[in-house]
């Protein structure tokens, strides 16, 4: 008959014990169960067991020389230029995201049939609006459509935004995730949130670097001057 | 005497690139090993020390020692591990690249032992390899790091009983499937 301590708990504890981590206390606690526990000290024999087993898992041998791998990681590290790094596609992603945000400010988003239609115009060459486009769900917006614009309009500055907003496309999805949402506020034209997520996009990009932010902080300013401002809220 | 890891860190942030070559020298070993373990496969645990040991060249610069230097190698490299998993392969994709290299390189012995011993091993790392990524980062740094509990909460940044939680899980994950195993030697 086991003692108050159910088997489960005291179960949960075996790691220590095969492990020689335990307490006095807590071996004498465990000793005290297992001596009135036939199940108990049945499952701690598989595992003692099941951690010889684990030990057959051996590896080649394997060494590596200190220097050559030092230097491969040196080279890797210096080869890339500063401006090539990570904080900084970040940047050019959120840079990228203001561009989008302008052509989205002027769009004309629509339902047609099965088929949802995405026109983008750019500042100053107004497209009227099809009512309650707003309310399609984010999830059905073409995320290809949107970067197929997003890319001619990087072009129009320089092959390095373009390249980096490829980069954007295989980028991991929390960021991808991020502009898609940072595009759908700014389909339903909260300006606020959306620039609150370019912000976040932008901040750890810029920590780093003084002259990025500002760039960052300028674009910004293009979003928030208001020359044909949507919606106020 | 061996520099502590502490004078090796003060050394390559004054510029001294030679401390990282000691740094490699002191840890390579567990970064590859780790990364291996934690991939499956030798080829891919290559390609994650590789990337480790760029980040961290570039981080040292920045290295402030809140947390010791093997804590912080070890998670680089299981963050690396985990992106990978995520980025590129599945599970399943990852126990096909295994099942497909030799197992361990073992003493030899006669044909038969070597042939039953390569066997059990690659079973074995099957195994470890199936089980959960939580479960078995910390089997793999309890057991073949052989790494208290403590530092494994620390490297994980988790509290140690929600370590040793995922250690009782693994093990028992581990018990029922290789329990085929140790019932038969064939």
């Amino acid at each position: 008959m086991n003692d108050r301590t159910s088997c489960s708990g005291i179960r949960t504890r075996f790691p220590d014990l095969l492990y020689g981590e335990a307490s006095p206390e807590a071996r004498r606690s465990l000793a005290h169960h297992l001596e009135t526990c036939l199940s108990c000290r049945e499952e701690l024999a598989l595992l003692r067991s099941t951690l010889h087993t684990l030990d057959l898992w051996e590896l080649e041998p394997f060494a590596g020389d200190p220097h050559a791998i030092a230097a491969a990681a040196r080279a890797s590290d210096w080869e890339r230029p500063r401006t090539a790094r990570k904080w900084v596609r970040l940047s050019w992603i959120a840079a990228a995201a203001v561009l989008v945000f302008l052509c989205v400010l002027e769009s004309e988003v629509r339902v047609d049939g099965a088929e949802m239609v995405v026109r983008l115009g750019l500042p100053g060459r107004s497209v009227p609006r099809s009512e309650g486009a707003s309310a399609v769900p984010a999830t059905v917006l073409d995320e290809s459509r949107i970067q197929a614009i997003a890319r001619e309009e990087v072009l129009r500055h320089s092959s390095q935004e373009a390249e980096l907003w490829v980069d954007f496309a295989a980028a991991q999805d929390r960021e991808r995730a991020r502009l898609i949402r940072a595009l759908d506020l700014a389909r339903a034209e909260d300006r606020r949130r959306f620039l609150e997520l370019v912000d976040s996009l932008a901040s750890h990009s810029v920590q780093e670097n003084e002259r990025t932010r500002d760039a960052l902080i300028e674009l910004a300013s293009l979003v928030t001057t208001p020359q044909k401002a949507p919606t106020a809220r | 005497m061996h520099p502590s890891d502490e004078d090796l860190v003060q050394r390559f942030q004054s510029g001294d690139e030679a401390a990282f070559v000691d740094i490699v020298a002191r840890f390579d070993p567990a970064v590859l090993e780790l990364a291996w373990r934690m991939t499956g496969d030798r080829d891919s645990g290559e390609d994650v020390r590789q990337v480790a040991w760029i980040q961290i060249h570039r981080g040292l610069r920045r290295f402030e020692g809140r947390a010791r230097l093997s804590t912080w190698i070890h998670r680089i490299v299981l963050n690396l591990c985990h992106d990978r998993r995520r980025r590129h392969a599945s599970r399943d994709q990852a126990e096909e690249r295994f099942r497909s290299r030799r197992p361990a390189d073992l003493p030899p012995t006669t044909p038969d032992e070597i042939h039953e011993r390569r066997d059990l091993a690659q079973r074995v790392a099957h195994a470890v390899i199936a089980l959960p990524p939580r479960e078995r980062e910390v089997v793999v740094l309890r057991h073949y790091h052989e790494l208290p509990f403590p530092a494994i909460a620390e490297i994980l940044e988790a509290p140690v009983t929600t370590v040793k939680s995922r250690m009782a899980k693994g093990l028992e994950l581990l018990r029922a499937r290789l329990a085929q195993l140790q019932g038969d030697p064939s």
